[in-house]
């Protein structure tokens, strides 16, 4: 079939390998990430979802929540909750440098777009990561939970995990009712 | 013409699709373009618009010059095409409308003349300038006019959806005062002034709603507007079915209004068909000047088959039996809910006579309900028909119920015109103000806010007081005056009047004692009574509930009244006034009051309390307000069910508000409301355990003190309790409920604060009490909002954030925990998650 413009491409997006189907899928990934360190491994965020990012600052801790919510912070006259993700994902606590910082993030929940800061090692960059980069998770069965994952790119030899961040913040775990 | 209406924008949806799919040099695709258009014309000539049959005589040329390969730039052509499905939307539209097509061909045909060699020789009159291609973004060739077939082409919400979102309010204020308005009509038909106030909003909405598109509402309004034209040029009488008319089209429009918010908000597609057929009937009907006979719109309804289908859906009826009793209906009979039953075979003829012998007797029971309770007819299967009737719209088997007991109704309006006419029913005009939106409006409140904190800040910073300059001293006074004045003015802008949320009881009273068939009076007294902008919405629902409970449960039926020597009219009353920093709120009704015995009873049978608990009377009372109670024997779809009184005590818990009831057997029964004044700002007195600080509401404090030695006392070597004066109170250890590490263990060397909520008192040991701040209450959020002990955040003086504590919470918390260990941190609360580090 011949070329036709924008529309046939997209219809019948060829590529060298001819995985058709799955290329396009991960397609919907491609765009700009913030990425970050945690435990030496590289996470990803979309871009648009990030509000700012500012350095470390005193937590307010607040009781009966689960040890991962550090607890608030005033950003300017606002007060939003934060989230350490070491603990979110299990990885070991480590001490807080000066290279730690928040991100503040926008993310969408039942009642509303909220704001709230994860805890993270270090912020890297802000990439470009195009569809080709990106794979999809692999499964690793019962084990791993992974349905927060965007996928996986690879980009200049590291692989950055894409998180879907929203997944990530509105787990049942992050609003249960306190115990008593 | 509707159904064929929407067949043919199906179709030309359909149209646009394939247009969009098409590839110039597949046959294949080709092809089936060219059937569309085909079958598009076929339905087109139904509708006999002559431009449209130009149009797509036009296309088809157009498309075979392309199959035939006759055409020199096939993209070109089938740019034009996608011109020519444009401006067929566009006459379909103005169909929809009820308008003329006044759109411009002469571009479609020159290009026609261009591209494809098409010379069409009929003549067409060119119209004034076109406004329906202006009205979409301009279409640059490549991209056809197509939208996805979930949307309504109708209207394009890609353009300025602040247009319709302002469209969307003011309409619901129109309907507002429509509602009021009509209510007033009723007790008085004659009334011009009225009619016109019942007019001009349905113009108005059908006006703004045509210009925006907006098909479903500009139609439905336009016809109600018609029917009230008639009214008020005196061509038809105000009857009691025109009002109900009204009020059923209202209904209908809300829900329209709703779809198209929902629609906007979260992109969910508009119904295509609301059903409003059957509606715009009767108001044809009564636009012809017959008082419609009771059953006629019945008949009228089922000759279009919508029951039929809905019965044969519920698999209740088969479509014979439809036929059988469409042709019974021909024969004139009347369609009663308990003929129906008898047909379906569901009861016996015997049994119905019976049910209905027993209705005559005890007259305000639904024969549904007689039929349920001797045991002739499943409650599910009658529920289940009156709810698909609410849900559908359409008026069978509980119109005719309602028609039933007519009389009762009848005499219901006619009563309600004997007495006193409603409050105004023009809400006061807002002849000097402005509309703003509330998130504005919060945002100033909030930093106002903030500006009483710095400004406190710089008041108290010890560099600045250390001055000891007078003019300094007295300038910084003037500046926390002002402040303080600003921040009242602030929250002065977010009370509003409760009238508006009063009015809305008004409809709700008059459609509640039609179905219960008793005869309501509603009065209300302090609707300028204002209250915070953020309750007048929560407040609502439990209003509403506490209404329907006094006419369900409350009010007596009329014959029972008079045996009683009441009036035959219930009456309830509203009223709102400002007591000591509260909003209170009052429903009273002079009905059977409370049952106090049967409260009891069921509480006891339920476990909720002891057969041997002495409680007083108040505390009887308020023991309906624990969930899954309810002493009504059976449940109507209006109350009963027991869910009501618990959610609504827990709505005002959240207002920070407090509500009770009280009764007197056979006068009545009245319901007290306390919320506060405003919800962002209190006087706080700040705490300070270990290396935190904490909040506590200054309302809730009542002393504070240094226990001795003497007045530390222990329970069982467990619970702790410090002697108050002559009380032994228990203590609560804020830093082990809190998590809050500090060195101070000792009750003697701690400061002990007295909290008191709800008759509760409890002593809470600090650290210090660091000093009083007013604070502005930051919700906590979705993430944190479920923490019992906390009622919020703020900022502190330092701009670190403080944690408002929650004294009710604090004390449930605290009661769950005697009998944990006194070991200082919460490693319980970790494990209880079964997360972080292990």
């Amino acid at each position: 079939m011949t070329d036709q413009g924008t529309a046939a491409d997209t219809r019948s997006a060829k590529t060298e390998t001819g995985r058709k189907d799955e290329r396009t899928g991960l397609l919907e990934r491609e765009g700009k990430y913030l990425t970050f360190e945690l435990a030496r491994e590289n996470y990803g965020l979309e871009i648009l979802k990030v509000r700012e990012i500012i350095g470390m600052m005193d937590i307010t801790a607040v009781p009966q929540t689960p040890a991962f919510v550090k607890g608030l912070i005033n950003l300017r006259g606002k007060v939003i909750p934060v989230v350490d993700l070491r603990l979110k994902f299990g990885l070991p606590v480590k001490e807080y440098t000066e290279r730690t910082a928040i991100i503040v993030v926008e993310i969408r929940m039942a009642s509303g777009p909220v704001q709230m800061g994860i805890v993270v090692d270090t912020v890297s960059e802000v990439m470009n990561i195009v569809g080709q980069d990106i794979e999809s998770t692999p499964n690793f069965g019962a084990r791993l939970k992974t349905d927060y994952i965007l996928g996986m790119a690879k980009v200049k030899g590291r692989v950055i995990i894409l998180l879907d961040i929203d997944r990530v913040l509105t787990d049942e775990e992050l609003t249960l009712v306190s115990g008593a | 013409m509707e159904t064929e209406e929407s067949k043919l924008k199906d179709r030309l949806d359909d149209l646009s699709l394939g247009l969009v799919m098409v590839d110039p040099d597949n046959l294949i695709s080709l092809g089936e373009l060219l059937e569309k258009i085909e079958n598009l014309a076929q339905e087109i000539g139904e509708l006999g618009s002559r431009e449209a049959g130009l149009i797509l005589t036009g296309l088809n040329k157009v498309l075979e010059g392309i199959i035939l390969e006759q055409v020199r730039d096939k993209v070109a052509a089938i740019d034009l095409i996608g011109q020519g499905v444009s401006l067929l939307q566009d006459i379909e539209r103005s169909l929809g409308a009820g308008a003329p097509f006044g759109g411009d061909l002469s571009g479609f045909l020159a290009g026609l003349k261009a591209e494809a060699n098409v010379e069409l020789t009929d003549s067409v009159t060119l119209a004034e300038p076109a406004k329906a291609p202006a009205e979409r973004a301009e279409p640059s060739p490549p991209v056809p006019a197509s939208q996805t077939p979930a949307e309504e082409p109708a209207a394009d919400f890609s353009q300025d959806q602040e247009i319709f979102f302002s469209f969307i309010t003011e309409s619901l204020e129109h309907i507002e005062s429509i509602e009021v308005n009509i209510v007033t009509l009723e007790q008085d038909p004659e009334d011009k002034n009225t009619i016109n106030s019942v007019f001009r909003p349905f113009h108005t909405i059908k006006g703004v709603a045509g210009f925006l598109n907006l098909r479903q509402i500009h139609h439905l309004t336009h016809e109600v507007e018609n029917l009230l034209d008639d009214a008020r040029n005196e061509r038809i009488k105000v009857t009691p079915a025109l009002i109900d008319l009204v009020l059923d089209a209202v209904d209908l429009l809300k829900k329209m209004i709703n779809d198209l918010r929902n629609s906007l908000d979260a992109g969910r597609p508009i119904p295509a068909d609301y059903g409003e057929t059957g509606l715009i009937e009767r108001i044809h009907i009564l636009q012809q000047g017959d008082e419609p006979k009771v059953e006629e719109p019945v008949l009228s309804w089922l000759a279009g088959k919508k029951i039929g289908d809905i019965l044969v859906d519920q698999g209740l009826l088969t479509d014979d039996e439809l036929e059988a009793v469409l042709q019974a209906q021909e024969d004139g009979r009347l369609r009663r809910l308990g003929e129906i039953l008898v047909e379906r075979g569901i009861i016996s003829a015997a049994g119905l006579e019976e049910a209905l012998r027993l209705q005559a007797e005890v007259k305000d029971k639904k024969l549904g309900e007689i039929l349920v309770e001797t045991g002739r007819a499943e409650s599910a299967v009658i529920s289940s028909a009156l709810k698909d009737q609410e849900n559908l719209r359409e008026r069978k088997l509980g119109e005719i119920l309602i028609r039933d007991k007519r009389t009762g109704a009848r005499e219901v309006a006619e009563a309600l015109r004997e007495q006193k006419k409603a409050p105004e029913g023009v809400p006061a005009a807002a002849a000097h103000s402005v509309k703003i939106d509330t998130i504005k409006l919060d945002n100033l409140v909030d930093l106002v806010g903030e500006l009483v904190i710095a400004q406190s800040l710089i008041a108290s910073n010890e560099k600045i007081r250390s001055l000891k300059d007078q003019k300094v001293v007295r300038d910084l006074n003037g500046m926390a005056r002002i402040t303080s004045e600003l921040q009242r003015t602030a929250m002065g802008m977010r009370m509003v009047p409760i009238r508006q949320t009063f009015q809305k009881m008004i409809r709700l009273v008059r459609d509640l004692s039609r179905k219960s068939g008793k005869q309501v009076e509603l009065t209300m007294s302090g609707e300028e009574t204002e209250i915070d902008r953020n309750m007048v919405e929560a407040i609502y629902d439990p209003l509403v509930h506490m209404i329907r409970n006094s006419v369900d449960h409350g009010l007596e039926p009329p014959e029972l009244r008079a045996q009683k020597g009441k009036p035959p009219d219930g009456r309830i009353h509203l009223r709102a006034f400002h007591q000591g920093g509260n909003v209170v709120i009052e429903i009273e009704d002079d009905g059977q009051g409370l049952n106090m015995a049967k409260i009891l009873a069921k509480a006891v049978e339920r476990g909720l309390i002891g057969p041997d608990d002495h409680l007083s009377d108040a505390a009887v009372y308020n023991l309906i307000f624990l969930p899954g109670f309810s002493t009504a024997e059976k449940i109507t779809d209006v109350s009963g069910r027991g869910v009501g009184m618990d959610v609504v005590k827990k709505t005002i818990d959240k207002l920070s508000g407090k509500v009770e009831i009280n009764s007197r057997p056979d006068e009545g029964s009245i319901i007290t409301i306390r919320l506060p004044l405003t919800l962002a700002i209190i006087d706080g007195i700040i705490v300070q355990v270990g290396q935190n600080r904490y909040i506590l509401p200054t309302t809730a404090i009542h002393e504070s003190f240094r226990p001795q030695p003497d007045d530390y006392h222990t329970v069982k070597g467990q619970g702790e309790m410090i002697k108050v004066r002559e009380n032994l109170l228990p203590l609560i250890r804020l830093n082990e409920i809190l998590g809050a590490e500090t060195s101070v263990t000792d009750p003697t060397k701690a400061l002990v604060v007295v909290l008191e909520n709800e008759n509760q008192r409890r002593c809470v040991m600090v650290d210090e009490v660091l000093g009083k701040q007013e604070v502005v209450i930051k919700n906590l959020g979705q993430v944190l909002k479920n923490v019992r002990t906390l009622a919020g955040s703020s900022i502190l003086g330092d701009g670190r954030v403080g944690l408002i504590l929650d004294v009710a919470g604090l004390f449930e918390v605290s009661d769950g925990f005697s009998g944990r260990s006194f070991s200082g941190r919460n490693e319980s609360l970790d494990n209880d998650w079964g997360m972080g580090p292990t």
